[in-house]
């Protein structure tokens, strides 16, 4: 290995260590505020900067939904199988979940907006 | 009206015979090279989708160094196009990703043989990651268009380092070998 060599294997564990850091901070890249839908209709934007809770009526009730270090959960939702609820913590640009039976969405928008999520053959 | 370089009193020919020269030749049997251990390299599982050790570029980095960067291109792009005809992938995404990686890196090593003082680590490692970066690229623009995709990127750099240093170093104790060795391909027969 040359000089020349160390210093682009350096700088390149150098780049890819910073992509690191920008990437994987906690709390993700751009999740800065969260939508709710109801029945299709945005009825709540939510800043993941600033922790609380919320409530949304749904046709079977309330769902709840919590904000905390700039993530986003459903805590309670009217449902048999409260798959929202098990879902856990939304924290990335494109993250979302759904509770179907309360027709309630809660999703984290990402950057871009596109028809497909993916493309496979 | 005669063309330039051809006899005005030649009878118009509607057919050429092509005879292929002596670098034809070698960058067929190079090329053969490479495609044989891409297609074995395709049975080898990866523990990471994505991440493959990449060993058909170690061909690529020593017929730059031997060849220049003219046989390295066809090297590489020959590679890719056999290598998906045989995997039975040509012309699909895994083709496509692919030919974009070979192509980023095939344009990544003609640009850093211009550094002075570049080793052939140096110019591995950097096909490697230029490699990663466009099949990413690719990736994310169009077949997974998730605006999550880049959180794996630094795993992908960090196995190109990897990769890259590696086939690197394979590519220069081959490059040694070579150069010790009575049977240089770049000797006149």
């Amino acid at each position: 290995m040359t000089r020349v060599d160390i210093a682009i294997l350096v700088l390149a564990m150098a780049g890819t260590a910073t992509l690191y850091m920008a990437l994987w901070q906690p709390g993700g890249s751009a999740a800065r505020y969260a939508t709710v839908r109801v029945e299709d209709e945005t009825v709540l934007r939510i800043d993941l900067r600033r922790d609380g809770v919320h409530a949304v009526e749904g046709p079977l009730g309330t769902t709840r939904i919590q904000v905390s270090e700039g993530r986003v959960r459903v805590t309670d939702s009217p449902g048999r199988r409260r798959i929202c609820v098990r879902d856990g913590w939304l924290d990335r640009p494109g993250a979302a979940t759904v509770c179907l039976p309360n027709r309630v969405v809660v999703a984290i928008p990402g950057t871009t907006e596109t028809e497909l999520d993916g493309i496979t053959w | 009206m005669a063309l330039p370089g051809r006899h005005p009193a030649a009878p118009a020919r509607l057919s050429r015979t092509l005879t292929p020269e002596r670098s034809d030749l070698r960058v067929a049997h190079l090329a053969a090279l490479a495609v044989a251990i891409h297609v074995a390299e395709a049975v080898i599982p990866s523990p990471i989708p994505g991440v493959r050790p990449g060993l058909a570029n170690i061909v690529v980095v020593v017929v730059l160094q031997r060849f220049g960067a003219g046989t390295a291109a066809w090297v590489a792009l020959l590679r890719v196009v056999a290598g998906g005809l045989l995997l039975g992938t040509f012309l699909a995404p895994t083709f496509l990703l692919s030919l974009t990686g070979a192509g980023a890196a095939a344009a990544t090593l003609a640009a850093a043989c211009r550094i002075p003082g570049i080793g052939t680590v140096g110019l591995s490692l950097l096909a490697s990651l230029a490699h990663v970066s466009g099949q990413f690229l690719l990736a994310w623009q169009w077949l997974v268009p998730h605006p999550s995709l880049p959180v794996i990127l630094p795993v992908l750099l960090t196995a190109a380092i990897a990769t890259g240093c590696v086939n690197g170093m394979i590519a220069a104790s081959l490059l040694r070998r070579l150069d010790s060795d009575g049977r240089d391909p770049r000797r006149p027969t």
